[in-house]
């Protein structure tokens, strides 16, 4: 089964290359044979997440056992890609950049979410791409290769080079098929990400090269990682055994013992060392997440991007790719600094998540321009994600890791109502659409659907991801009161939410319809046959989602709980960290 | 004869060089008297392979290391790999080159360019100051000609001479502090010069200097790192480098961006190789021993000028000058850290710096070879929207010129990441103990040039990626007839896009890493360890010869 994960990588990489050198073979062909790539790799990333359902039950011990990631044993393809030192014996991936990718709990729904928005992205544009479209359908692909990279990967070296890679196909898709600001937008979005990326590429190499440095024994060193897993244990075992090492001394209540004194003092000054060159990777770490997901003040490139690239592009942007920053901070800030994450986690991410919520929320209302409004109000929508994430325990994390799923699906169902709108009327302005609902009626009422799944409406999936975030936020583990205060602010971004969703609702579809006329030879229609493949199947999956989300809660269950298991240990290991100094 | 090489070994070894040197002087004496239609670039490729298939089947350790006192060229790790490098670029240069078949002075070209590489193979392979200078003017020399040559009518003057006179000074530079060293050590030879500046005086017994008086070799020093710092356009030495590049052609640019950066690098791992090895300086010698912040601030300054100068140039010659300059400066970040660095991290610094320096050659190389495909009488590319709609008319170029900026850039799967990667790592990694503030020190501003290198990647970033939104984003001004037919410089451009990639896939289908990583013991470390120290009889036989 190894090989099924293995192609789920391959299929976009060979579809994206096939398509991107069709040059004369027109733009009929090339889309049907990218759609056909991309319903491929449907298919495979479902069968993928049916095959593991069963499995992962077994696969909960086996992460309790080791306190780490453990990719499913039948999913992992591995092999040396650059090697520094000798492989060492138990420790094959010692020394070396490895190409390691596997699935675990973590990316299982995130690959058929990836799969689904793209397919769902090919339907959108399918008759308003007509110019170089072999090349905008490979790019397409290549980007969809490079998600699922980033996804599926288990070594840090490769998650980066994959999460850096989206950039590409980004940067060309935008700016050649985008709007008339394309350029800029293109340029912006790809610097932003560019430094954000590389800052995280410095806390990588940062942890790890403080990793490789033996702090409990000056002796030895520990053999170089790059291993996702390997690495959450390193730091684990530095941080237990400072800690212990600390705690034994002061337990020996008299240090009558120099010797012992002496070494409390080193074993202080290592732990102090340790939480502090920790802090700076953990910024480091954030800072390209912070970017892609995006939030404040790193957003700045985000109503552009979205505003100016192609609605098909801006469903996948505001989809799957602002996930991989959600994504990186569940696989490698918060498992791999559980401590930096309990000391800034309250007082910076939660409130930069709470700022982006009703920031957000705010500017969306203020917009005039559907697409632009949508824009704002993912950027909201994902300050619920970083809101989750950050509660640190297993309700908060899980909810956070439903509203990537939720959100996903929703944007991506409304972005598509977009491009709808867009390539009948050309223009998505409040003022030049209104009251739609009685000429377009199946249109209407999908849009209220998915409007109200996106709202939060309990029953719809949008509801049980924001909720669960929120409660995670407020309760009472968290020991103190800022984070009740932030969770009751917060809550407000759902009033926010439902305001202008609601009121958009009102503008478009209900009251006097007033609509442009953009081309005059054809009649503007209600859903075709392909609009309705993806609405239609994508409403069920909604309902369902909201209304039984448990097989999900379940079968993320174990690395939830490792994540919130690591950070509970950090937060008892505080006050031994903050010994009196 | 104890502690020399005979003649005989010395033809054996250097066989590549001398055929390319004796090929291109014969290409010159016969030039002027032959038919003009003579295949002179096809004669200076055949020449090169030769020189090449020699260097394969070369014997190795042809020569005795415990002779290493004694004899001016040397084989170890590092000059192996130079001599590679040197002449596969030469072969790689022949074939960009091949277009000066169309123009007067075909012969002098392909003669030059062999002479430059010999130069600059013997730079690598030279273990005395007179070989390395030796070297290095065979570099220069040629350069001013073909500059000359390949210059455009109204600033081709300037540009050959501004190259010159600044050349000039920096070889004076050199020399001076060549024979300051030669002063006060008694010797040219390049290990005894180390060994001398790490241990003390053993071949000039009579001198009563200690090594309190290090400050002494700081002058000689300073002034041979200044008179390479001009090969190797480091900031304040690479005024020269925009004018330059502006008044020639881009296949020049290619060789001026490239070949005296890599003999500026070779020479200056060669010369100051004792004092960047990992863990090379023993705890006596205080010489050299913060050289390294030295070399800190020069990367810093330089990679940061570069990069924010080149963001104020519209004219693409220009752009890639300065984009050299500040590449010049994340190699120094290698050299900088080398002597900070443990062998257990598994990185070193010279063999980052390496790394790097062929990541961008083969990057830089392209570009321009692409560039200098592009640029006809007709339709002349100066400025960077020259290049609008170049990505629909040739679109496999564009794609290879696609690939050489992001490599440039650093995008994964491509050479320049893991470079950066690799630089960045080194200079991450510096290891401390947690009691020791100095270490500590040496750590955190290590790891602030690993944020100074970044935060220059992502503002380079901009310079590239306008190029590549000339190429792609920009409508086309006008048609383009584009003269299709095969060209013998599309040969080392699919060389360097499936070098670019696969240096930044898999590097070991390139070359192997560890060739790297044993560059950065050259000296004193390793390779000294299994010689006896000269007993007097030897030291008269060094002694007569001063």
């Amino acid at each position: 089964m190894s090989q099924l994960v293995l192609l789920l990588l391959l299929v976009p990489l060979a579809g994206g290359l096939v398509t991107l050198f069709l040059r004369n073979s027109g733009h009929e062909f090339a889309r049907k044979l990218a759609l056909g790539f991309f319903l491929l790799n449907l298919f495979i990333s479902v069968k993928l997440t049916w095959d593991y359902l069963p499995l992962l039950d077994k696969h909960s011990v086996s992460v309790d056992e080791k306190l780490t990631f453990v990719p499913l044993d039948v999913s992992v393809t591995v092999f040396d890609l650059i090697r520094f030192q000798a492989p060492q014996e138990n420790r094959p991936d010692a020394g070396a950049i490895r190409f390691f990718i596997g699935v675990d709990g973590l990316n299982l729904f995130l690959l058929p979410l990836t799969c689904i928005l793209f397919v769902g992205s090919v339907l959108a544009t399918w008759n308003s791409i007509r110019e170089k479209s072999h090349l905008y359908y490979g790019l397409m692909l290549l980007l969809q290769f490079s998600t699922i990279g980033a996804f599926l990967s288990f070594d840090v070296i490769l998650f980066y080079t994959f999460f850096e890679l989206t950039l590409i196909p980004l940067l060309f898709l935008i700016a050649m098929w985008g709007g008339p600001n394309r350029q800029y937008a293109a340029k912006k979005l790809f610097v932003y990400t560019l430094s954000g990326g590389l800052a995280t590429l410095l806390g990588i190499i940062g942890l790890v090269s403080a990793l490789n440095q033996n702090h409990l024994d000056d002796n030895t060193d520990l053999p170089i990682t790059f291993s996702i897993p390997e690495l959450i244990t390193a730091s684990h075992d530095t941080q237990m055994g400072l800690n212990k090492k600390v705690y034994e001394a002061k337990a020996d209540k008299d240090l009558q013992n120099p010797l012992l004194k002496s070494n409390l003092e080193v074993n202080k000054a290592r732990l102090d060392y340790w939480a502090s060159s920790q802090k700076w990777i953990f910024l480091l770490l954030a800072t390209g997440f912070l970017v892609k997901l995006p939030a404040f003040p790193f957003h700045t490139w985000q109503p552009t991007a979205y505003y100016e690239a192609p609605t098909g592009v801006t469903l996948v942007l505001g989809g799957i790719l602002a996930k991989l920053g959600a994504f990186g901070f569940l696989r490698l800030c918060v498992p791999l600094l559980p401590v930096p994450a309990w000391e800034l986690g309250t007082y910076l991410f939660s409130v930069l998540a709470m700022i982006a919520i009703l920031y957000g929320a705010a500017c969306a209302i203020a917009q005039d321009d559907l697409k632009r409004m949508l824009a704002y109000s993912s950027f909201s929508h994902l300050g619920f994600c970083l809101l989750g994430i950050f509660a640190l325990n297993e309700t908060g994390l899980t909810g956070s890791y439903l509203q990537m799923i939720n959100h996903g699906l929703n944007v991506g169902a409304l972005f598509f109502i977009c491009e709808i709108l867009s390539h009948r009327y050309g223009t998505t302005k409040f003022k030049d659409l209104q009251g739609l609902g009685s000429k377009l009626k199946i249109l209407s009422g999908i849009s209220v659907f998915y409007v109200m799944c996106s709202v939060g409406l309990p029953g719809l999936n949008g509801f049980v991801g924001e909720v669960m975030c929120l409660f995670g936020m407020f309760e009472s583990k968290n020991p103190n009161i800022t984070g009740k205060i932030i969770a009751s602010i917060c809550s407000l971004g759902m009033v926010f939410g439902a305001w202008y969703l609601i009121s958009m609702v009102m503008k478009v579809f209900f009251g006097k319809l007033s609509e442009p006329v953009f081309r005059k030879e054809d009649s503007v229609s209600d859903l075709t046959l392909i609009e309705k493949f993806f609405l239609f199947p994508l409403a069920i999956l909604c309902i369902f989602l909201g209304i039984y989300p448990q097989p999900m809660i379940d079968t993320i269950r174990p690395e939830i709980h490792l994540i919130a298991k690591l950070n509970l240990q950090a937060n008892n290991l505080l006050p031994v960290g903050k010994l009196d100094k | 004869m104890i502690g020399s090489l005979l003649i005989v070994d010395y033809i054996q070894y250097m066989m590549p060089e001398i055929v390319l040197f004796s090929l291109a002087s014969l290409i010159l004496l016969l030039g002027p008297f032959v038919k003009k239609t003579t295949p002179w670039a096809l004669i200076s490729s055949l020449g090169f392979l030769l020189a090449y298939f020699l260097l394969v089947t070369q014997k190795r350790g042809s020569i005795d290391p415990s002779l290493l006192f004694s004899i001016n060229i040397l084989e170890d790790m590092s000059s192996n790999f130079i001599r590679h490098f040197s002449l596969g670029m030469g072969l790689y240069f022949c074939l960009l080159f091949w277009r000066d078949c169309e123009t007067d002075n075909t012969f002098e070209t392909f003669a030059l360019l062999m002479f430059l590489v010999t130069g600059c193979s013997i730079v690598g392979i030279s273990n005395d100051l007179v070989v390395l200078f030796l070297g290095l003017e065979l570099i220069s020399i040629p350069t001013y000609v073909l500059l000359y040559l390949h210059g455009k009518k109204d600033l081709a003057a300037e540009s050959a001479m501004k190259y010159f006179f600044l050349s000039i000074f920096s070889s004076g530079l050199i020399l001076l502090g060549f024979s300051y060293l030669y002063g006060i050590v008694g010797t040219t030879n390049i290990s005894a010069i180390s060994d001398a500046l790490c241990n003390g005086y053993r071949f000039k017994p009579s001198a009563d200097l200690d090594n309190s008086s290090g400050l002494l070799f700081l002058i000689p020093m300073l002034a041979i790192l200044a008179g390479l710092g001009f090969k190797i356009s480091m900031v304040p030495f690479h005024f020269y480098a925009p004018d330059v590049y502006q008044g020639t052609t881009y296949r020049m640019c290619a060789l001026l961006a490239t070949v005296s950066k890599v003999a500026g690098f070779a020479a200056i791992v060669r010369i100051f190789g004792f004092a960047l090895a990992q863990g090379a300086l023993p705890s006596s010698s205080k010489t050299l021993d913060n050289i390294y912040v030295l070399f800190w601030i020069l990367s810093a300054v330089t990679m940061t000028i570069g990069t924010i100068l080149g963001l104020l140039q519209r004219n693409l010659r220009r752009i890639l000058a300065y984009s050299s300059i500040s590449h010049s400066g994340f190699i120094l970040a290698g050299i900088a850290v080398a002597p900070k660095l443990e062998l257990a991290t598994g990185i070193d610094g010279i063999g980052a710096s390496f790394f790097y320096l062929i990541a961008y050659f083969f990057g830089t190389f392209g570009i321009f070879a692409v560039l200098d495909v592009l640029d006809t009488k007709e339709k002349p590319i100066e400025d960077w929207d020259d290049l609008a709609g170049i990505g629909s008319q040739t679109p496999l170029l564009a794609i290879c010129l696609a690939v050489f900026l992001f490599s440039l850039i650093g995008i994964p799967f491509t050479g320049g990441f893991l470079a950066k990667f690799f630089i960045v790592f080194g200079c991450v990694s510096v290891p401390y103990t947690w009691d020791d503030a100095l270490s500590k020190g040496t750590h955190n501003l290590f790891f602030l040039l690993g944020i100074i290198a970044f935060l220059n990647a992502a503002v380079g970033s901009w310079i590239y990626l306008r190029i590549l939104s000339g190429i792609y984003f920009k409508p086309a001004i006008w048609p383009r007839v584009f003269n299709t037919s095969f060209r013998p410089s599309y040969i080392p451009i699919i060389g360097c896009v499936f070098i670019v990639l696969a240096l930044g896939i898999k590097p070991n289908l390139v070359f192997n890493l560890n060739v790297l990583k044993g560059m950065a013991q050259p000296l004193n470390s390793v390779s000294l360890s299994g010689i006896e120290i000269p007993k007097s009889a030897e030291i008269d036989v060094v002694l007569k010869r001063q």
